[in-house]
This record gives C-alpha cells, structure tokens and sequence, in this order.
C-alpha cells in the first residue's frame, strides 16, 4: 500500500513542483539576459531582487504546500475520499512526510540555483563541496566521526519534527472541532515557546558546563529532538484514528 | 417500470398472487419454466428476498416445483392442481361479484340475471 | 455471521447533544435495508461511523466481526451525500484509482455502467453536471463487490429514471454474501426493494423490522407507517 501511496502522491504533485523549480530558475536567467545593458548598479540591484525574492518564493510557497497539502487530504477537501480507502494513517503520514522531505529539500536546492542563476555565477556549489570535503578531512577520531554523522541525521530529523509538528497541530486543531483553526494556532504557538525555552536552557548548560561537554548537550539535544518527533507523530496517529470526526 | 403493490399486504403475498393469476391465465403455461428470482425481482422492482418468499409459498400449495437437477422453477403439470386453482380463482371472481352487486342493492336473483343479459359483448 | 453489529453505539459532540444513543443493531448478509428517520436525527452518523470517517464515543461497532479500520473499509462501499471526487481528477482516472486501492473493484463493470449512462469518461469531474457526477460517485460505489455498501441519500437529487436504474442496480448487484443500507426519508420509492427497516428517532433506534412484518401488522405500507411514527 505505501508504494502506491507515494506513487499517487508523487503523481498529484510533481507538476506544481516542476512548474515552481523551473520558474525558479528561468525567470532569474530571463533577467539576467534582459538586464545585460543595463548600468552596473541597477544591474545588481534588480539581479539582486529577483534572488532575494525568487529564492524565498520558491521556500515559501514549497512550505505552504507541504503543510497544507495534509490538512487538503486529511480534514478539509478531499477527507472522505482518503478515509475510507483501505490504508493505514500510518501509511499516509510516512508518505506525506517523506515527500515534505523531497520537496523541502529541492526547494532548498532550487533557492540556492535561483540566486545562482540571478547573477550567472555558480561558484557557491563548489564552495560547499569544499567545506564538506575539508570537514571530512579534519576528522581524525570515532568520536568526531559520530558526531558528524549524528549532524546529518540531526537535519533529516529536523525536517521529520517540522512535519510531525504540523501534522501534531492539526490533530490538535481537530480535537476542537469547528474552532480547528484556533486549536492549531494554540498548539503551534505553545510549541514555538516551549522551543525557546529549551533553547534558553540548553544555552545556558552549555556555557555552565564548557567545552568539554558540549558533545554531552549535542546528543541530548539529539535525543530530545527524537522523543518530541516520536510523540508528535504518535499524538497525530492517536488522534486521527481514534478522535477521527470528519463532519 | 416495476409493478404497482398494494399497501396493506406483505408484497410477497402480492407478488404470489400475481404468479397465481399468470399460470391460471396460461399465461405461464403448465409445465413451464418461470423466471428467475433475480429476473421476477428486477421486472418488479422488488427485493429478491421478498421474490423468494413468494415462490416459496407457491411451492408450498405445489403450483410450482424446482426440479431437481434441472435449475429454475417450473409450473407444475398435474391437472388436479390447476384445475383446483381455477375454480379457487372463480369462486373468489364470483363472490366478489355478488358482494359488489349486493352493495349497490341487488340481490342474488337480480345479480344473476344480470349476467344472462349480458351476451357476449366483445 | 452479522456483517454489522452496534452494541450500545453511541456518538456525542461535545458533553452533552448526542447525535446517536445507545444503538443496538444486528445486521445480516444478503439484506436490502433502509434506514430511515427525519433529517437530524443521526441516520448519516451511524452510515459515517460505519465508514469511518466518525470515531464512537461510547458502544461498539464491528463490521463482519472486526473494528473499524483498514481491513473493513476493504469490504465496505460508501456513497456520501455529497461529492468525494476530486473535482480535477478526470473520470477515467477515478475509476482507476479505484481499481488501484480497492482489490474488489470491478473495473469493466464500471465502463458498462459508464456507457450505460452515457457519461463521458474523459470528462474532468467539475465539468460534469450535478446529477451526473452523482450517477459518476454511484458507478464508484457498485463497481465494489463489498460486503457492505453504504448509501446515504443515493436517489434524493437524481432524476426519476436515475432513480429507476440504481434501484434497480442494486437489485441486480444482490448476492446472499452482501448487505446494502440505504438511508432516505423517500421511502415509498424504494420501499419495494428493502427487506428490512430501521427506523431512528432522535438519536435512537425506533424500530427495527422487516416491511413485510410492518404491512402485516400494522395493515400499510412502511412509508404511510412512516408518517405515522414521525408525525410532527
């Protein structure tokens, strides 16, 4: 069930993407080659411009469809037809996030070639291939290998607990029934407050503890962010299939 | 489309009826094969249920008989039967003429004479 | 074997408007029923807990011995009032996603009925007609070989003939493995098809019979009986 889960998904969606991805490239070029006589410092301003704001469309509008793309399948508009097929919440919400995963990450990607393209210069691809190069390099011990490794999973889970957060919001919002709306924006704004205070906190046992433990605050931080993700998810679960109200 | 039922009788008994009346008529010949329940039902527009309770009870008084080995229902052969059913189907004729008779005030001798003067008009 | 059975079914929103109380009901195969009640009173509450898309706050509610979940939405065929397509999906490619989820799913039946209807299926579903997108919805729905279908409302918008040829589909669509619910405050139209009868009354079950029962007893039909009971 989950391939043809994804399969439909991925179908439903690609065109919007493509649509969106290739704007963000081509229109960039087209300014560039529309703006090649103009004076040196109104070239940059508008080159500039369209970077600034076709690489935070391009982020923008990605986010509002992620996000929005569950609530459209899931409570509002095409809820009865997702319900009833025989497939597990749990299936949807491995696919939904999954692709919230893809998209985010090309959006990135696409944000990046935006601003490249708005000024026809691509240098900062290989500077990043550099910087992962050379941190590869200077890792000498198991210890940093680890850690390393940890980060990239921490960015993968960073966008599993973004999902799960909203999927968690949602959930929410439904407990509340008409006054959805409220319930999601009080769960997403206690969660945002909560974050700061962790953060708060983690700060300060990092400058109490020094150096040394920083690797210590790292993998709790890690651990804290696994637990929160699992009961997001889990919370969401819960409440779409045992709260389910689709009126 | 489907048939007009009566209101205050189960639509099976209906249903019997209407078989009853097709096989004295000839119009489902002795020996003939009846349609299916699943025909009879979507000819009716009625539920297939109801369909079977009603050949049920027309196997009950043997007009009808599923034949073994042989699928479907068949209108029996047998003569006594048949000849029962019509006469059954006549005297009911009969008293409902006389009852309809006797309630727009004409007694027996006059509903009889009645029908003396009617010939045959076709 | 009930292919639904409701032990003290019950559905409340918020602590005290319960839409649904204390239902007790037992449904077996190879039945036509018609549930039947006045708007409001809890006859597309019980269809959508059934469905799926409704959680019970109190009771239980099983279907062919099992909760609700994936494996009885695989035997169950839903048919809401109102349109579940979406509304860009061409028809075509409903009917495939159908056939895709849904492994009881008889797609030549459904291009039959599509014909028989005269509905285009390269048509985008927005496009279409109210009544047809309905008749579109009902292809869906009995194209399913389930064991159970759900219909709620199926012939309140349709024209007369439409009306004709999905009673008497689902007379044709009867096997003694499957049960059809349909909900409906027009019940002399279909009155003839249903077996059984279930009538529900501000949130609780009234009656539950058989209509030859209904005629024998009380001497009329189950629609003049109807009128009866919920006489304003």
């Amino acid at each position: 069930m989950l391939r043809k889960v994804i399969k439909h998904e991925f179908l439903n969606t690609w065109l919007q993407y493509a649509v969106l991805f290739g704007a963000a490239i081509f229109l960039p070029a087209l300014v560039y080659l529309a703006t090649q006589n103009v004076i040196e410092r109104d070239q940059n301003t508008f080159r500039i411009l369209v970077a600034v704001l076709g690489g935070s469309a391009v982020i923008i509008v990605t986010l509002a469809w992620t996000t929005l793309g569950f609530e459209k399948d899931f409570t509002t508009k095409n809820a009865y037809l997702y319900h009833t097929l025989p497939v597990k919440m749990s299936t949807f919400m491995i696919s939904k996030t999954l692709f919230f995963i893809i998209w985010s990450a090309l959006s990135i990607l696409f944000t990046l070639l935006c601003a490249c393209f708005s000024v026809m210069d691509f240098s900062v691809f290989p500077r990043i291939f550099d910087y992962i190069a050379h941190n590869l390099q200077e890792t000498d011990t198991v210890g940093e290998f680890v850690m390393g490794g940890v980060w990239v999973l921490r960015i993968i889970l960073a966008f599993i607990t973004l999902y799960g957060l909203n999927m968690a919001g949602y959930a929410f919002g439904h407990l509340f029934g008409k006054h959805n709306r409220l319930g999601e924006f009080i769960f997403i704004i206690s969660i945002i407050i909560l974050y700061l205070f962790y953060s708060y906190i983690l700060q300060g046992f990092t400058n109490t503890l020094g150096l040394r433990s920083n690797a210590i605050v790292f993998y709790v931080d890690f651990a804290v962010g696994v637990i929160v993700t699992i009961a997001f998810c889990i919370f969401a679960h819960h409440v779409f299939t045992k709260k389910l109200n689709i009126l | 489309m489907s048939w007009k039922f009566d209101d205050g009788t189960p639509i099976y008994l209906q249903i019997a009826e209407r078989i009853r009346a097709q096989i004295a008529s000839g119009e489902l010949p002795p020996g003939g094969k009846i349609p299916t329940v699943r025909e009879i039902a979507e000819t009716a527009g009625v539920n297939p249920n109801t369909v079977q309770r009603a050949l049920s009870e027309l196997e009950s008084s043997a007009l009808v008989a599923s034949e073994r080995g042989n699928g479907g229902r068949f209108v029996s052969a047998n003569p006594d039967v048949l000849y029962k059913l019509k006469h059954d189907l006549a005297r009911k004729a009969a008293f409902d003429y006389v009852y309809r008779m006797s309630k727009l005030g004409f007694n027996r001798s006059e509903a009889q004479n009645y029908l003396t003067e009617i010939k045959e008009e076709k | 074997m009930a292919i639904l059975e409701a032990v003290k079914l019950s559905k409340a929103y918020g602590k005290k408007k319960y839409a649904l109380e204390g239902i007790n009901l037992n449904i077996e195969s190879g039945k036509i029923i018609g549930l039947c009640g006045p708007n409001g009173s809890g006859k597309t509450t019980l269809i959508k807990l059934a469905a799926g898309l409704l959680t019970p706050t109190g009771g239980e509610l099983t279907i062919d011995g099992k909760a609700i979940g994936p494996e009885t939405k695989a035997i169950v065929s839903y048919l809401p009032d109102k349109t579940f397509v979406p509304e860009n999906m061409k028809v075509f490619a409903i009917i495939d996603f159908f056939k895709e989820f849904y492994a009881d799913f008889d797609i030549n039946a459904s291009h039959e009925m599509l014909k028989r209807l005269d509905i285009d299926g390269s048509e985008t579903f927005k496009t279409l007609s109210k009544g047809t997108q309905e008749k579109v919805q009902l292809v869906l729905i009995m194209s399913r070989k389930a064991k159970l279908y759900l219909l709620d409302e199926p012939i309140g918008g349709v024209d007369p003939a439409a009306r004709d040829y999905i009673l008497s589909t689902i007379i044709s669509n009867y096997n003694a493995d499957s049960s059809v619910i349909i909900s409906t405050h027009l019940i002399s139209d279909i009155e003839n098809t249903l077996d059984e009868v279930i009538f529900i009354k501000y949130g609780k079950l009234f009656l539950h019979s058989t209509s030859d029962e209904i005629r024998e007893n009380h001497g009329m039909s189950v629609d003049a009986y109807f009128r009866e009971v919920f006489r304003c």
